[in-house]
């Protein structure tokens, strides 16, 4: 069985039980609408037209529903409208070109969005990053339309087969966890993954949307366990955020399966439902 | 009511509490010496916090699982983009059911989302 794999999205994608052509046009077809780095993109043109509503393309309007989802689940600690936080820290380019700031940032004010019919509405220096909720939305539609059996972008997993196993691994590399997926999903958000240095101190592309500010968390990394990897990005996104709370919180979503983290001394904790492989 | 005659009753009430004051003097007796801390007693105490922290998680409803236990410290990366080092799938050993053309070759991408 060969294993499909090519370059989208500033990650590697590996798939499995599918068709190469047609997975890698798909991602090609996201990334062109949903890219905050290309400027003809469609998510360019809504970031640069400013406050007010602007009208959006079928595929923008159920990523941005995806988007939605995310931030109603996780009682909006999962938020697409810190783009300009993203930005003012820093990342306001392919992360090959980021580079250290001398200087931390103004503070960013939080913005607001929403999605209208056809439209999205921003608010005043609103942003938008659809970031991890755009892959993990274009990895669930690839399996559900069939044009692969598993798919993996970046850590974001999505996969038809029961006979799934994933392996979980520290930021070192190190494999700490396998894990019977299945039918299902899970994805992993790391703040060691994307680290640069602003105002002297290391800071990471997550932002909290509460402080519009990069997170600051005893968790290295945070891999959960959902029915789709736009629940599961969302999940280990929210996890690592909530820091401390972080697992207590998963395990009382009713959407969450399970969760792992990679604690920032090297420990590794898991909920209690998480499901080993053999 | 009470198995011991009134007598009886007092004479254990009074024995009881003789026996809790004697044993709260002993205690304290015992932990008095302990109140003057010697420097090892207190790079114990520094030893025990300095092991505390940073704080595990807190305990979610399904019980907590330990996978590993806190490691030395190591030296870590700065201001670099590591290879992807999330979960690795391991693939299905089932065949594929329908494998469709080879992707083409990867090309390097400018844009990330």
């Amino acid at each position: 069985m060969s294993t499909i794999e090519f370059e989208a999205m500033g990650t590697k994608i590996e798939a499995w039980h599918g068709d190469g052509r047609d997975l890698r046009e798909w991602f090609d077809e996201v990334e062109s609408a949903c890219s905050r780095f290309r400027a003809g993109s469609e998510l360019s043109r809504i970031n640069t037209a400013g406050p007010g509503r602007h009208p959006v393309s079928p595929l923008m309007c159920h990523v941005l529903e995806a988007a939605e989802r995310a931030r109603s689940i996780t009682d909006g600690i999962v938020d697409i409208g810190i783009g300009s936080a993203v930005a003012a820290w820093g990342y306001d380019r392919t992360f090959a070109e980021v580079g250290p700031i001398p200087e931390e940032p103004a503070p960013v004010p939080k913005g607001g969005w929403g999605l209208a019919e056809d439209s999205i509405w921003l608010d005043a220096g609103t942003r938008i990053d659809l970031g991890g909720v755009a892959k993990g939305w274009t990895c669930d539609r690839a399996v559900e339309r069939g044009i692969a059996g598993v798919v993996s972008a970046g850590g974001d997993i999505r996969s038809s087969d029961p006979a799934t196993v994933v392996t979980i691994a520290d930021p070192g590399g190190e494999g700490v966890a396998r894990v019977a997926l299945g039918v299902g999903a899970l994805a992993t958000s790391s703040v060691s993954r994307r680290q640069w240095k602003a105002g002297g101190r290391d800071v990471s592309h997550i932002i909290d949307p509460r402080s519009m500010r990069p997170v600051s968390s005893p968790i290295v990394s945070a891999s959960v366990i959902a029915r789709t990897a736009v629940d599961a990005e969302a999940g280990a996104k929210a996890v690592l955020i909530h820091g401390v709370d972080g697992l207590a919180w998963a395990d009382a979503q009713d959407w969450i399966d399970s969760a792992v983290v990679v604690w920032s001394d090297g420990a590794v904790y898991a909920t209690g439902r998480m499901e080993w492989a053999a | 009511m009470s198995r011991f005659p009134p007598a009886r009753s007092t004479a254990i009430a009074v024995w009881t509490s003789a026996s809790v004051l004697w044993a709260t003097t002993l205690t304290a007796l015992t932990m008095e010496p302990a109140g003057e801390s010697s420097p090892e007693d207190d790079q114990r105490s520094t030893a025990t916090s300095a092991a505390s922290s940073p704080a595990m998680p807190n305990l979610p409803g399904s019980g907590l699982v330990v996978v590993r236990g806190p490691a030395p410290a190591s030296g870590e990366g700065t201001a670099t983009e590591a290879a992807d080092m999330g979960p690795t799938v391991v693939p299905p050993p089932t065949p594929a059911p329908s494998q469709g053309p080879a992707p083409d070759p990867p090309q390097p991408m400018s844009a990330g989302s």
